[in-house]
């Protein structure tokens, strides 16, 4: 095993712990993201998997292919965040104007 | 008319002392709506004595917020005609009767001020403004379908049962585009009246740079999908 490969191990395993309690109850999620983690795992142990799986892509190496998906996967988390911004933004507004109307004074 | 409850909301972020001159050029009849939009120093000590209804947003949420807030409260109040007027003087006060009268006697949803009708009021807008407009004007034009003589003008009425449909989902400036998808969606009887904008120093310090424009743009598109 080398030092990298012992590394990205340790990092999988303590993301993968904490995780577990940050996607408390979201089981969809929980699974996904923990599945990922488990390939990634059993891909830096043996990359060869990962090769073959990138040739019959049409891909070429390994890393190219980890690369377009990280992309991919990245894009996609930050629609998924920026629309639970826009629906929290959307949530605070309705707080704001209840108040500021239940507080309208004549003056 | 005179049985008629007319609003006026008046959305005001960092007025100062021209909301309170705009405020006191405004006939007494109407019920007027000041939103303040969390401004840096709280208006509601300045407008004292000037009989107005006064509602802050206790954090700045932008115009388009500000003037949902209002409608929602001229509707709370019973409210059978509602208008939007801006806070920093460019509107005339003398349009607003011309407003209720053909929201009246077109028995209209809504009527939206232009400054591009009449010749007259054309020539008081600056050059770089009207070529901002007409862009806006052809923007609006494709996202919507709605093909209007003035983008962005912010002098518009409309009956209560128009506004309790209208709800802006753009917070900001892009509410102005917004509320002619919203005439389109509720099939909304709609026209347009010729409205004098005067241009100071102040209104076009507070007006919008030309690149807001462009985040209008993006905010009408992005949220249209994510939303």
């Amino acid at each position: 095993m080398t030092p990298i490969q012992i590394i990205l191990i340790f990092l999988g395993l303590l993301i993968f712990l904490t995780s577990y309690k940050v996607l408390n109850n979201k089981i969809f999620y929980r699974s996904i993201f923990l599945g990922s983690i488990l390939i990634g795992m059993i891909l830096v142990l043996n990359q060869k998997i990962l090769d073959v799986i990138s040739s019959k892509l049409g891909v070429g190496r390994g890393v190219d292919l980890i690369f377009y998906i990280v992309i991919t996967v990245l894009v996609y988390c930050l629609i998924i965040f920026y629309r639970k911004l826009l629906k929290q933004d959307e949530m605070i507004t309705k707080i704001i104007r209840n108040n500021s109307i239940n507080s309208a004074k004549k003056i | 008319m005179t049985n008629l409850k007319v609003f006026i909301i008046i959305p005001s972020y960092n007025e100062g002392v021209v909301l309170k001159n705009t405020i006191l050029s405004l006939p007494k009849e109407y019920n007027i709506v000041v939103v303040d939009d969390c401004s840096k120093v709280s208006s509601a000590e300045m407008l004292e004595g000037t009989s107005v209804y006064y509602l802050r947003h206790e954090i700045n949420l932008g115009q388009g917020a500000a003037l949902q807030t209002g409608m929602d409260f001229a509707i709370k109040n019973k409210a059978d005609i509602i208008i939007h007027f801006d806070a920093d003087g460019q509107h005339d006060k003398n349009d607003i009767p011309k407003f209720i009268d053909k929201l009246i006697e077109g028995n209209y949803d809504i009527v939206l001020g232009s400054r591009f009708l009449d010749k007259m009021h054309i020539k008081s807008v600056p050059k770089i403004k009207i070529i901002i407009l007409k862009i806006a004007i052809f923007v609006n034009g494709l996202l919507t379908g709605m093909w209007l003589s003035d983008a962005h003008n912010g002098f518009r009425a409309m009956t209560s049962k128009a506004a309790s449909l209208i709800y802006f989902k753009e917070n900001r400036m892009a509410h102005a585009s917004e509320i002619l998808l919203q005439i389109k969606k509720h099939k909304f009887r709609f026209t347009e009246i010729s409205t004098h904008i005067v241009y100071t120093d102040h209104s076009m310090e507070k007006g919008q740079p030309w690149h807001n424009s462009l985040n209008i743009l993006i905010d009408l598109i992005v949220n249209k999908i994510l939303k």
